[in-house]
């Protein structure tokens, strides 16, 4: 049985938490609303230079003494910014949760945010950038965010080249001041801790912290129906494309991870098999589904030589479609299987089971146990599958291509 | 934790720590053989034949496989090194005999001509895929300026030709001499039965042939060596320094693994202060690779073109000065090891790896509190002894630009 804690502070901070009594560790997250959303649209990429300016002095310390104080704990941690939010996390053995939360609080609260810093931060924005160039199946995958969500939410948690030009240590600090706020702020807990001492110590550390957020609502989808290609000398062609889905309140929700089971579950999914078995067209085929709160996408992807690109196009296409004639009880017990033995075997890792609680109390609202998922999974049907392919039949469809061959979406 | 080991007659080693708490058992065959024991004209027939390992058994068609893998929702996969290759795989306790069961027999591969064809395919595909990515094209060429004819340097992928040109009756020939029960170890690790495994293994794999297999570990003397390479359409640069290090077998491995650490791990290390919170560098590291009676310690940095030249400077000047640090940065690196070590324990999938590897190299178990205690008792003098044999200055620099 699960052991969930949700506590409301004052400021409008949720904390929750997961106590898992068979492991010596404890993970943390704090996820603030802040994002590439956030960020003016004139200095995109605030957010992404402020996850990287928090490493940069806090409190009395400055740069290396901060780091020094986290390494004493053996604190094992990240700093990342997306499109929504920016999160701080990490793992600890147990012992050091306390200590790991006190200094992130000083980071968070008191940070330096040193003007003299701001040009290597930016410099190391800048190459990230530029570098996402050579990473041809993240480009692509960037490109088809931007092209298929509508404006600010397909945006690179990146930035771009004139935004991160144009913050300056002023823009950065007033940034910070307004948008950097407690409400809507998440601190998840998971792992082997006392959960009425770490509220109380968190309560101490960030109770005085204030500000009021307004969350950005995502503005109604355009028409995806879009082709763009990018020209670069690579050997192969990437092909990402994105169509419409179901949000994770939606009824059909637990069905669209099954036709992504479907479609791409371990080594026994649809693409694999058709695109990569049985023509040896590809070496990488996958399709997932992503939902959040209020948007949602079925993505599809491959990477392969150009002249196997159309072919297997065609035949992604091909598969995606044939959701609509539902798929047989193997299949989908295959499918079921995938999915609830990965939630398992992630059950017994703090660092997972953080992820999973943070990320349904953002987009849900709520905590669900994983029986509740099970559940949700094991209910689908065939025919669940064809009235989800009715509503949702792979189309329109956002393509986007990478290399030295455009495609399009055959008629 | 319980630690067991048996060999079966045919001279297959079983190992197994069990995880009572444990709500999964991960399981493996690690094979001693990679891209090292082959010869040029079969290069990359080792990750060749690890694809063709899912592709049928007198049993099991390649579907069969993929399907019965599904319904047991197993986590299942597969790498090819230099020096081994590993198939394993995750699945909930109740799922134990049939995972064991059918990773097994796919350790006896048909072989099957048409399947050979359409695989090969595959395996073009993913040596096109690694030929757009700067960091691999990087790393090869950096290993075999280092290794030079020295077996060890050997090319995973094998190229274009090579793959092109082998036949299912060589990637045969290589299979008998190299996957024989005697170069197998079956590693399993978390919630399962010692009993059940022994008696299962025996009625799997008892009969698989017990021929001796050996491997030439020749020493290795590097050449001082500087190569730039070029690749078209990319942004960034990236650099390879590599000098040699201890080998899997060298006591002296908790040494390097603690001074790398303090050197160049991703952050709070001195490449971190000198290259990436400067700004000079997006991302650098130096690392420490054991390998069968070699070994190495190599630097990589990622720059813009233009601080290419200066950010590998700072790098190897890293190295060079490798003895240079505090009693604080030393301490502090023991602390971060030993967490990472800790966290890693609540694994199945993890410490498969690290007992599956420790047999292969070692024929040794070390359990997570002892090996905690060997990284803790890491101290100047071991450092200091590492350094009298390695000390660390780079002997060769690879450069990728853009054309």
């Amino acid at each position: 049985m699960q052991n969930f804690k949700i506590h409301r502070l004052d400021n409008g901070i949720t904390v929750i938490g997961e106590v898992m009594p068979s492991v010596v560790s404890a993970a943390f997250s704090i996820l603030v609303p802040l994002g590439a959303v956030s960020d003016d649209s004139e200095y995109q990429g605030s957010a992404n230079i402020l996850a990287d300016m928090f490493n940069k002095g806090a409190g009395p310390w400055n740069t290396q003494e901060l780091s020094e104080r986290f390494e004493e704990y053996g604190v094992q941690r990240s700093n990342s910014s997306g499109v929504e939010v920016s999160a701080f996390s990490g793992a600890v053995l147990a012992e050091n949760l306390g200590k790991a939360l006190e200094l992130y609080a000083t980071v968070l609260l008191e940070p330096s945010l040193p003007a003299e810093e701001l040009e290597s931060v930016r410099q190391l924005a800048l190459q990230d950038l530029r570098g996402l160039e050579d990473e041809p199946a993240s480009k692509a995958m960037a490109a088809l965010a931007e092209l298929y969500y509508p404006e600010p939410f397909g945006r690179s948690s990146l930035g771009t080249e004139d935004g991160l030009q144009k913050v300056t240590a002023d823009s950065l600090r007033e940034y910070y001041e307004t948008k950097f706020v407690a409400d809507g702020t998440i601190i998840a807990l998971a792992g082997n801790y006392d959960w009425d001492a770490m509220l109380e110590l968190i309560q101490s550390l960030f109770g005085k912290w204030k500000g009021k957020s307004t969350r950005q609502e995502v503005a109604a989808f355009g028409d995806v129906d879009k082709t763009f290609h990018i020209e670069k000398d690579t050997s192969q062609v990437q092909i990402a494309l994105a169509t419409p889905s179901v949000c994770i309140d939606h009824p059909h929700y637990y069905t669209a991870k099954i036709a992504a089971g479907v479609l791409s579950g371990g080594m026994s999914g649809r693409l694999f098999i058709e695109v990569r078995e049985k023509r040896g067209l590809v070496y990488r085929v996958s399709a997932s589904h992503s939902a959040a709160r209020d948007r949602a996408a079925m993505f599809a992807s491959a990477g392969t030589t150009p002249e196997n690109a159309e072919e297997t196009l065609q035949v992604m296409l091909t598969e995606l479609r044939k959701l609509s004639d539902g798929a047989s009880d193997e299949e989908l017990q295959r499918a079921k299987a995938d999915i609830k033995s990965r939630l398992v075997m992630q059950s017994e890792l703090s660092s997972s089971r953080v992820n999973g609680i943070v990320n349904d109390w953002f987009n849900l609202g709520r905590l669900r146990t994983l029986d509740e998922i099970k559940d949700g999974i094991d209910a689908v049907t065939s025919s669940d599958l064809s009235k989800y392919a009715e509503e949702y039949p792979i189309s329109p469809i956002s393509l986007v291509t990478l290399g030295s061959k455009p495609l399009s979406i055959p008629e | 934790m319980k630690f067991s080991q048996h060999t079966l007659k045919n001279g297959l080693t079983i190992i197994g720590e069990q995880r009572e708490s444990a709500v999964s058992v991960a399981l493996g065959f690690f094979v001693r053989t990679g891209a090292r024991d082959e010869n040029s004209e079969i290069s990359g027939v080792s990750h060749f034949l690890e694809h063709m390992m899912f592709k049928g058994t007198s049993k099991r068609s390649a579907l069969d496989i993929t399907y019965e893998m599904g319904g047991i929702g197993a986590q299942a996969n597969a790498y090819t090194s230099e020096e081994n290759t590993v198939y394993y795989m995750a699945v909930l306790p109740e799922y134990f005999k049939n995972a064991l069961e059918l990773l097994s027999d796919m350790m006896r591969p048909s072989l099957a001509q048409e399947e050979f064809d359409v695989e090969k395919k595959v395996i073009l595909e993913e040596i096109a895929l690694y030929q757009d990515r700067p960091s691999f094209l990087l790393f090869e060429a950096a290993l075999k300026e280092y290794f030079d004819s020295h077996p060890a340097g050997s090319s995973v992928l094998g190229t274009i030709d090579s793959v092109s040109a082998l036949t299912s009756e060589q990637m045969r020939a290589y299979f008998d001499k190299r996957y024989t029960a005697k170069n197998i170890v079956l590693t399993v690790s978390g919630n399962f039965d010692w009993n059940e495994l022994t008696t299962l293994a025996e009625e799997y794999c008892g009969s698989w042939p017990a021929v001796e297999t050996s491997r030439d570990t020749p020493a290795h003397t590097p050449k001082e060596k500087t190569r730039i390479i070029r690749k078209k359409d990319i942004q960034r640069a990236h650099q390879c320094l590599i000098t040699s290090g201890p080998a899997a077998k060298d006591h002296e491995r908790y040494a390097a693994e603690v001074l790398t650490c303090i050197l160049g791990d991703s952050s709070g290390s001195h490449t971190y202060w000198k290259l990436i919170d400067k700004g000079i560098a997006d991302a650098a590291s130096i690392d420490t690779d054991d390998l069968d009676g070699t070994g190495m310690v190599y630097g990589y940095v990622s720059a813009t073109p233009e601080r290419i030249e200066e950010a590998g400077e700072i790098l190897a000047g890293v190295m060079r000065a490798a003895k240079d640090f505090t009693d604080a940065e030393l301490e502090r690196a023991l602390t971060k090891l030993g967490t990472r070590l800790v966290l890693q324990g609540e694994s199945s999938m993890r410490r498969l790896m690290a007992i599956g590897v420790d047999w292969i190299y070692r024929q040794e178990y070390v359990p997570l509190k002892e090996e905690l205690q060997r990284i803790k008792a890491v101290g100047r003098t071991d450092i200091a002894s590492l350094l009298a044999k390695h000390d660390l200055s780079p002997k060769v620099s690879v450069t990728l630009l853009p054309e």
